[in-house]
């Protein structure tokens, strides 16, 4: 063998053996203990507790709608349920109370946490039929639609910005709407909304505030008999907050929303709301501040919702009646950017005179979270005194 | 010998061309490759052979070293720095590397190169995951939160306190990189509850003795059981981290393994609960619950302490709910916080196991029972975290929690006993 031989003979083995290990490479990953899979446990879960926004082309910064685009959050998936941050704005007493308080059961949290940490396996069944994000009215077509004025443009290096937009209905008479509804022209951006009825806010009168209006929540409308009045020729205040996600850095978005009005029949009964504000009787210590407000009619409480989130914090509402009976109304971590009506699935009869208490609480889960979610120091205190409630009544 | 020549320059060729096409941005010298078993990724052998614990061939991997977000594994990158995503610092992992075709993402190749369509293969980082949680030096166990540094601590006599560091296989930090560790272990403090700070009374610096592979500190003679704390930051500028020890006897070096197989430390006799985290808690759960799927076989000599069959009746469940609730609580006063998520879990257990009896519950008590279900399974978890870690200030946080969810359900559930 001449020595040119020798070196292309060699050449070829190399060859051969980088062919080869190309062939069947080492694939490597966590050892597989989750007795729960993606196809036949876990997609159902995020398809209907997380799909509205965790879908292509929703607010969420990514889907989680197939195996593949899932697995790559594993950890930061098991630290935001760990927290509790997700589902956002879940109640943390009595769902069952409530129409709209999304929560995992137990056994769905579970399962989540299992797969996470277990090796995130696919399963064996056939890959679900992929997700496609809803773009109708999910109340089907409104009676009264009405585009926002404007077009809202974030620019390149722009991450956020709130916009309101004054929408004057056209209204030449009264009428009482049973839900008021919002429909993203971007859903990548639409991040939250409000939209009231102009006017001043008063501690008792009727209700302005239409929909407070979060991605992947469906509004509810009101039952039969029951309205939100909009006086003749009234306007809209619809304030929007418009959030790209880091998917979106350096692209200019825009949104053109819609909002969508639906009335009730008649003239149906007012819906009231009552503000819960602290007051000179407000009670302060270090890590509570407490304050109640003694009802001055009968009434049948719909909703109640916190008008601003404080970070790290818990809101307990409570009602004693006349004859000291307690009532549990809400016990909630009302999170910034996440504020949400909670209706109760049955209205809660509280009679003339009962107390309504507020406790607003400096959380203490801080100390239980993992390391990698908390900051180093002292989380920082809010100010617990800025927190206002308002509940939904009819007579 | 016509033939062989010309497969030979064939070959020559096309690997000069894809020398040349591929590595055309002079791509850095690639890390070696090692085999490694499919399951058990913690084995690492240098030479083909078959997995100790599963038997099946061995495979080559091409392990390295990258840095990555701790929340946003997608964000990892070749340099520290910080999480393009939330900001956090990125921390050391284990990857091992591949390269794959956009056309074909699930062939994963060992060498970068030429795709199919004439584009460069796409280089891709998987995260190695956590092999030995095992003490070596019969001491206790902890992971750092920074998910890469895990710790021993060992109290051979009364006067000595020693910290092995392990990087996340498991293997001891060389010299240099002990000495970069910045550590005290503190044997008295006090931790006043209006201001929150905690004052050190006695403390001890930890340094690494020459040649060899641990930091030490000469305390002053202690009595057992005694608890002590390690404080360590593991670099200039890096957060300070606590791990809770206890010892109830002096530690003692467990025996030489008569043969060592591979890179993987053996594992401990499971002598008591400490041992069970091998078996991994995702091992765990859901197999027991009635309906709920069996856990694929998990390959360890380590018995499944959470094997035990859930009871059927409502009072047994209670019981044993109770029962396993005031075990996290034994195991937290002793010490062994690694051992914790075991009761702990089979307490999550029993409240899914709880959830369809729910709707048999009046609705006050179901009002109180549910989110008293969610927080049981999500207080579990959490303290199987921050057991891990060792902190016993957080782990005593949890249990509050834990044990507050327990007594909900107790009573919600105690009056359809």
């Amino acid at each position: 063998m001449t020595r040119g031989t020798r070196h292309a003979l060699a050449a070829a083995t190399v060859a051969a053996i980088a062919v080869g290990f190309t062939v069947e490479p080492g694939r490597a990953h966590k050892p597989i203990t989750s007795p729960y899979t993606y196809n036949d446990h876990v997609f159902p879960i995020l398809r209907d507790k997380c799909g509205r926004c965790h879908v292509a082309g929703g607010i969420a910064p990514m889907s989680l709608m197939s195996h593949a685009q899932t697995v790559p959050w594993g950890e930061s998936i098991r630290l935001e349920l760990l927290a509790a941050h997700m589902p956002p704005a879940a109640v943390d007493e009595a769902p069952a109370r409530f129409r709209n308080a999304p929560g995992l059961t137990p056994r769905e949290l579970n399962v989540l946490l299992t797969w996470v940490t277990g090796g995130t396996p696919i399963g064996e069944t056939e890959d679900p039929p992929p997700v496609v994000r809803n773009t109708a009215w999910p109340l089907g077509l409104p009676d009264l639609t009405l585009p926002l004025p404007g077009a809202t443009v974030l620019a390149a290096g722009e991450r956020e910005r709130t916009v309101e937009f004054v929408v004057p209905t056209g209204l030449s008479a009264p009428r009482w709407v049973r839900a008021a509804d919002l429909l993203p022209d971007n859903a990548t951006m639409v991040r939250a909304g409000t939209i009231s009825v102009r006017g001043a806010t008063a501690r008792t009168g009727p209700e302005r505030v239409l929909a407070l209006w979060l991605p992947g929540e469906d509004p509810i409308p009101l039952d039969e008999g029951l309205g939100f009045e909009l006086p003749a020729a009234s306007e809209l205040v619809v304030r929007v907050l418009y959030r790209k996600t880091w998917e979106y850095e350096r692209q200019e978005l825009r949104d053109r929303s819609t909002i969508g009005l639906y009335f009730a029949a008649g003239t149906p009964a007012t819906v009231r709301s009552v503000r819960l504000a602290p007051d000179f009787t407000a009670i302060a210590a270090p890590e509570r501040f407490a304050f109640r407000r003694v009802l001055a009619e009968d009434a049948r409480v719909l909703a109640v919702y916190p008008e601003i989130g404080l970070p790290n914090t818990g809101v307990k509402v409570f009602a004693t009646r006349p004859d000291g009976a307690r009532v549990d109304l809400i016990a909630v971590h009302p999170r910034p950017d996440w504020l949400r009506r909670y209706w109760f699935r049955e209205p809660i009869v509280l009679p003339k005179g009962t107390t309504v208490e507020t406790t607003v609480l400096f959380d203490d889960e801080t100390p239980l979270m993992p390391l990698s979610l908390s900051s180093p120091g002292a989380a920082a205190r809010p100010d617990l005194s800025s927190m206002r409630l308002t509940l939904n009544v009819v007579p | 010998m016509k033939p062989i020549l010309t497969a030979a320059i064939v070959a020559l060729t096309l690997v000069t061309v894809v020398a040349q096409r591929g590595t055309a941005p002079a791509a850095p010298a690639l890390p070696p490759i090692s085999m490694t078993c499919v399951h058990h990724p913690d084995v690492l052998e240098s030479r083909p052979g078959t997995c100790p614990f599963c038997k099946l061939p061995l495979v080559p991997v091409r392990l390295d070293s990258a840095w990555m977000c701790p929340v946003h594994t997608t964000a990892t990158e070749s340099t520290a720095g910080k999480c393009r995503i939330c900001g956090r610092q990125l921390v050391p992992v284990t990857v091992s590397l591949t390269w794959t075709c956009k056309a074909d993402r699930a062939t994963e190749h060992l060498e970068p190169g030429l795709c199919a369509d004439g584009s460069l293969r796409i280089m891709r980082r998987t995260l190695r995951a956590h092999g030995n949680h095992n003490p070596q030096h019969g001491g206790q166990f902890f992971m750092a939160p920074d998910n890469w540094h895990h710790l021993e601590g060992v109290h051979p006599s009364a006067r000595i306190f020693r910290l092995y560091v392990y990087d996340d296989y498991g293997r001891p930090l060389p010299q240099a990189r002990l000495r970069e560790i910045h550590a005290r272990v503190v044997t008295k403090e006090t931790f006043d509850p209006a201001t929150r700070t905690t004052t050190e009374l006695s403390a001890f610096p930890l340094r690494a003795p020459r040649n060899r592979q641990y930091l030490e500190a000469r305390i002053d003679p202690s009595t057992l059981p005694a608890e002590m704390t390690a404080k360590v930051r593991f670099g200039a500028g890096q957060p300070e981290y606590r791990f809770d020890f206890a010892f109830t006897e002096f530690s003692k070096e467990p025996p030489a393994p008569a043969r060592r197989p591979s890179t993987r430390q053996p594992l401990a006799p499971p002598t008591s609960p400490a041992a069970a985290p091998e078996t991994a808690p995702a091992s765990s759960s859901a197999p027991t619950v009635p309906g709920e799927p069996a856990a694929p076989p998990v390959s360890t000599t380590v018995p499944d302490p959470l094997a035990e069959p859930i009871p059927v009746s409502m009072s047994g469940m209670l019981e044993q709910m109770q029962e396993r609730e005031k075990e996290v609580g034994a195991l937290i006063a002793r010490g062994e916080l690694g051992a914790v998520w075991v009761p702990a879990f089979r307490v999550k257990d029993i409240a899914i196991a709880l959830e369809p009896h729910l709707a048999h519950l009046p609705s006050a008590a179901r009002d109180a029972a549910e989110p008293a279900l969610s927080r049981i399974v999500r207080t579990a978890w959490l303290l199987d975290a921050a057991g891990d870690v060792g902190n016993r200030a957080q782990v005593d946080a949890i249990y509050a929690a834990f044990s507050a969810a327990v007594a909900d359900a107790l009573a919600a559930f105690g009056g359809v006993r």
